[in-house]
């Protein structure tokens, strides 16, 4: 479960203060698929971070199963992000150096040695992905749906709980955008829960709930 | 059974990082080599020449080196190198010998011939030398003793072993003088530009930073990632700017490079391998922060 309370982010450019989020108040409780919609500058990614723990809100407390995560080290909070939460970012942001099944297997770079699942689970997600036999390609073989599959696979890689999704979709073709969407309501009739940013009003009808961005408030959907 | 997990090793990243911009990554290293090698050679030079003159010095023990007219430069070689070119034995020792002590030459402890009819260090001489050494008392003035010794002995030629060393260490001087201001412009560059390599690799890589943020990399993750990528191309240039070194000076100064000592080599190989990725790493801290530091957002925000 994950918990916001009183979260505020403001950021300062140019000795303008833009309010990215009001105060919010809200809970996204396990096994939810929430769809956040809204237009650009709404405040979606900057939202959809404060929930992941990746920026610190001025004000308020971010808990993901009751623990505040800001009460934690930075070490701590990097390992419980790692342990538990996806993130799937509108660019892929692949290590041209890696092979794909190698840049899929990242963040078990970040992982107790221990703890790492077997090379043979980036494989099967590579598969889940439609993308079984690439694993030794390299990034640069791939196109770009392809590329933003991997990410996807680099994500769950894990078996995290929680996944974030920023515009997952943006820049691709429709048939990977059903795909990928199949992949997501698929995993979260398996229990993950999932916060999906899309500035797409369409895709809003997947999730089981729809949150509207504006102006940094945030609405409910009826 | 790490083999079996499909760990990603960071071993595995920095070999991933430092190919992703080669020519950077080369760039890092060669400052390295020149910072190194540049150091090395200085160190290597100033030992060898300090311990050649001290060597020679201490061996002959002589504060005076007579020779008969015209064998001057080659007792001056045997002074400053320890090995003459080869000079005929035409002093008759003792004779000489009874000369300076008959005229009073003020404090003479001990004279001793050398031959160098083969060159080198010489052998000892009984009866014919060319090269007379005069042991002197410590509180011997060599200028007194020379001017006696050359009235006294008029076909003799007087060379005063102090002065001669401290000459040779004079045009020796501004040699290395430039070297090791070399050295300190190498490190200093080596500080600058690794520093800006560095940022410049931070800079490129806001996206992949930040996205291993993300993905549960801690700040002090990225610290050591960054700081072990360009330790590693300053060892690997370093070691090879020793080499080089090495190298150069073999081949430049290999006489100069005999006298110095069997450990010294390995010890200024050494210190200076790890005063450059010293620096090295010095200088990818700012970076370094900077990349640990990273807004993950920036893996949102940009793309590739
Ligand atoms: N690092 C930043 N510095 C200054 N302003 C920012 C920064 N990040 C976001 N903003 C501003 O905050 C607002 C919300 O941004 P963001 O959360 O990225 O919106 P969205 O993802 O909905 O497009 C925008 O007005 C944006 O310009
Ligand atoms: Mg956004």
């Amino acid at each position: 479960m994950i918990q916001l309370e009183g979260v505020a982010k403001r950021y300062q450019a140019g000795g303008q203060v833009v309010e990215a989020l009001a105060e919010y108040t809200g809970t996204v409780e396990d096994g939810e698929f929430v769809v956040v919609t809204g237009r650009s500058g709404a405040g979606k990614s900057t939202f959809l971070s404060l929930i992941g723990g990746l920026i610190r809100p001025d004000s308020g407390r971010v808990l993901i199963d009751g623990q505040d995560i800001w009460q934690l080290s930075d070490a701590e909070r990097s390992l419980m992000r790692c342990r538990t939460t996806g993130f799937v970012f509108q660019f892929a942001s692949l290590i041209p150096t890696l092979t794909v099944a190698e840049n899929v297997m990242l963040p078990t770079a970040f992982l107790p040695a221990g703890e790492a699942p077997p090379k043979q689970r980036a494989l099967e997600l590579l598969e889940q992905v439609g993308l079984a036999g690439y694993g030794d390609r390299m990034p640069w073989q791939l196109s770009g749906g392809q590329q933003k599959r991997v990410a996807v696979a680099r994500a769950l890689l894990n078996r995290p709980r929680i996944l974030l999704a920023d515009e997952p979709t943006a820049d691709l073709d429709e048939q990977t955008e059903q795909e990928l969407m199949a992949l997501f309501q698929s995993l979260n009739r398996d229990g993950m829960t999932i916060v999906m940013v899309t500035h797409s009003a369409e895709l809003a009808s997947l999730g089981s709930r729809h949150l509207i961005l504006s102006g940094g408030r945030v609405q409910s959907a009826p | 059974m790490p083999r079996e997990r499909g760990r990603l090793t960071m071993a595995t990243l920095l070999r991933a990082g430092i190919r992703r911009s080669r020519w950077r990554s080369a760039a890092g290293a060669l400052v390295s080599l020149i910072a190194a090698g540049t150091l090395f050679s200085a160190l290597m030079l100033f030992s060898g020449m300090q311990t050649a003159l001290d060597a020679s010095l201490s061996k002959l023990r002589a504060e005076l080196l007579l020779t008969q007219r015209g064998g001057a430069a080659a007792a001056a070689q045997l002074l400053t190198t320890g090995s003459a070119p080869p000079l005929e034995p035409t002093i008759p020792v003792a004779d000489w010998e009874r000369r300076m002590r008959e005229g009073g030459v003020v404090g003479v402890v001990a004279v001793e011939g050398l031959d160098l009819s083969e060159g080198g260090a010489g052998a000892p001489a009984a009866e014919r030398a060319s090269v007379l050494l005069v042991h002197l008392e410590q509180w011997a003035t060599p200028a007194f003793a020379v001017a006696e010794i050359e009235l006294l002995i008029p076909e003799a030629e007087v060379v005063v072993a102090e002065q001669t060393v401290r000459q040779v260490a004079r045009q020796l001087e501004p040699i290395l003088r430039y070297l090791f201001i070399g050295a300190g412009v190498a490190m200093l560059a080596t500080v600058l530009l690794t520093g800006l390599i560095t940022s410049v690799r931070v800079a490129e890589r806001r996206t992949v930073l930040g996205m291993m943020r993300a993905m549960g990399a801690s700040q002090s993750f990225l610290l050591r990632l960054t700081l072990a990528e360009s330790g590693l191309l300053s060892i690997g240039g370093a070691l090879l700017g020793v080499v080089a070194g090495l190298f150069l000076m073999l081949l430049l100064a290999g006489d100069t490079l005999t006298h110095v000592p069997q450990g010294e080599w390995l010890r200024y190989g050494v210190g200076s391998l790890v005063a450059t990725v010293a620096m090295a790493l010095l200088a990818t801290l700012g970076p370094a922060i900077r990349a640990a530091r990273m807004d993950p957002l920036e893996a949102a925000r940009r793309g590739r």
